[in-house]
């Protein structure tokens, strides 16, 4: 049933999906941004196409529907957030044929072309996009998607200070770089010693999974909680 | 017999609506019209039925299981919403193939079959469609996995009246095997003539009647009659309505009035719209009363501590004519 639900999210949105497409086309035309060093920006995309499933359901009122089928609450929650890893990955995915097309049209850009795969990006990417789902479907489960959307933009105002210095934190070098002021507030200069472990990226990885998990009940109490 | 749907004792509240103490059968292989003003609750109770709305308390039956915790019995329910909701953009082809996946027996060529005769295109897109071509559609959906229970609401709210009768005509074909069951509820009282064994009466919030239609038709009748013969007749008449030249009301013991009203009065077979028009007069007087009491009684308590305030009286016979029941 997970897979018929995220089959309908698929047929629903595959039109959508291609937006990003004429993004890519105008960034390399216009600006020829190097996306391997903006791959926290690839999470913003990610979580954009999310979004506009989520408006997609909320502007038609597609809910009471699905939940008539016989499918139960938590499946229609699963089935959602196996759609956003979806998005996760076809956006990063999209950015890597991104990058290795820039550079093969224009080699000056071949210099840090291998960084794109690294654990670290992929791990930047993943915070990004993880921390932001973890916000956004509980609250639209239970609430809606205007509550959501607000949730998300009130995290995004106190977080951003924050969450950006963990980011650049995470990429080691580009710490003194990001002029975080609460963080350094709290850290100093340097980034701590556990964050720059060998051991801390598969650390950070399990904290992701768990404030997913733990995401993931939130929005199935929540969805169960609302009357629709 | 068995029962398609058992609901026993069922509670709702809402801040200024109450569902109370709804009770209803429907046996297997009939169909049951679930009527009502707008606003009396049709639209929450199958909500209910179908676990999309959380009951206070009370006990629903669906084939046998509780709809909670027991999703998969939808797979045997064939569903229409007041308002079909699914993506605009969408072709009626991709929604169907969306929905097919969820009911093992689902049947394509029936599916297409069940478009064709309601004038539909797989492939036109759902947002085109007028709200009677939607209801339409998501009822060919619904008719297409051989559904052991129908809910319809109001499924011929926004359809002319050609293709209502055309849209009855096909439910009776579908219900000539006497497996399905339907539930449908709906405000055109019309409906019921064509379709329905039974009738249930849905008036703010409460089950004001639930019978078999031939019962009713049996046993209530339009009564009109002259002043003078109502006094006598007030204790089986239900939703009184008095004029200058006389009254009309609904009784659900035709025989007994006929009887003792002789030629004062004449009583008619009454129609489903005449007891849903009457015992919603008489619910709207009821709550008239019941805010009457109060202000009496609030006067009451002011004239105790010295304050006089003139109110409106109403007359308490009307109110005890409710329920009846009551001897002649």
């Amino acid at each position: 049933m997970t897979l018929a639900l995220l089959r309908m999210d698929w047929i629903a949105m595959r039109g959508g999906l291609l937006i990003l497409v004429p993004f890519y086309l105008g960034n390399a035309v216009l600006f020829g941004f190097h996306e391997g060093s903006y791959i926290g920006a690839h999470g913003v995309l990610a979580v954009l196409l999310l979004l506009v499933t989520l408006l997609n359901e909320d502007r038609n009122a597609t809910l009471s529907e699905v939940a008539s089928l016989p499918v139960s609450r938590r499946q229609i929650v699963v089935a959602r957030y196996a759609w956003a890893a979806t998005m996760m990955v076809y956006c990063y995915g999209l950015a890597l044929l991104y990058d290795v097309a820039l550079v093969h049209w224009i080699p000056r850009f071949a210099v840090d072309s291998g960084a794109l795969v690294s654990s670290t990006r992929v791990l930047i990417y993943a915070t990004v996009v993880t921390l932001q789902i973890a916000i956004l479907l509980p609250l639209y489960y239970r609430w809606g998607l205007a509550t959501a959307m607000g949730g998300l933009a009130v995290a995004a105002l106190i977080g951003l200070t924050s969450l950006s210095a963990i980011v650049m934190a995470l990429s080691g070098s580009a710490w003194r770089l990001g002029p975080r002021t609460a963080m350094l507030a709290v850290f100093g200069r340097t980034p701590p010693r556990w964050m720059t472990l060998p051991e801390f990226t598969v650390i950070w990885t399990l904290v992701l999974v768990a404030i997913l998990v733990v995401s993931a009940w939130l929005a199935v109490r929540g969805l169960k909680a609302r009357e629709l | 017999m068995d029962m398609a749907l058992e609901v026993r004792g069922l509670r709702k509240a809402y801040p200024g609506f109450l569902l109370d103490d709804i009770s209803l059968e429907v046996p297997a292989g009939s169909v049951m019209g679930l009527v009502g003003p707008n606003g009396a609750g049709k639209t929450t109770l199958i909500k209910l039925i179908l676990d999309l709305v959380r009951r206070d308390s009370g006990t629903i039956r669906l084939l046998g299981l509780d709809p909670v915790g027991h999703g998969t019995v939808r797979r045997r329910i064939g569903v229409v919403h007041e308002m079909p909701r699914y993506p605009h953009h969408l072709t009626l082809a991709e929604i169907g193939s969306t929905i097919a996946p969820f009911y093992p027996t689902w049947d394509e060529r029936a599916f297409r079959r069940h478009l064709q005769a309601f004038d539909l295109s797989p492939r036109q897109r759902f947002g085109r469609l007028s709200r009677g071509m939607k209801t339409r559609f998501v009822l060919a959906a619904a008719l297409s996995h051989h559904a052991e229970l129908l809910l319809l609401d109001e499924p011929t709210s926004g359809l002319d009246p050609v293709f209502r009768r055309r849209l009855l005509d096909v439910l009776r074909g579908e219900l000539q095997d006497e497996k399905t069951t339907l539930l449908f509820s709906t405000h055109i009282t019309g409906d019921l003539d064509h379709l329905a064994d039974y009738v249930s009466v849905l008036i703010a919030g409460r089950v004001i009647l639930s019978e078999r239609m031939d019962e009713v038709s049996a046993s209530w009748g339009v009564v009109r009659g002259t002043p003078e013969s109502l006094p006598r007749l007030r204790g089986v008449l239900r939703g009184i309505r008095e004029t200058a030249v006389g009254f009309d009301a609904v009784t659900n013991d035709a025989p007994r009035v006929r009887k003792a009203g002789g030629d004062a009065v004449v009583v008619e077979r009454a129609s489903v719209e005449d007891i849903l028009v009457h015992l919603a007069r008489e619910e709207k007087m009821s709550g008239e009363m019941v805010n009457a009491d109060r202000r009496t009684s609030t006067m009451e308590r002011r004239n105790t501590e010295g304050t006089h305030r003139d109110d409106a009286g109403l007359e308490s016979d009307v109110v005890s004519s409710r329920r009846t029941g009551g001897a002649l």
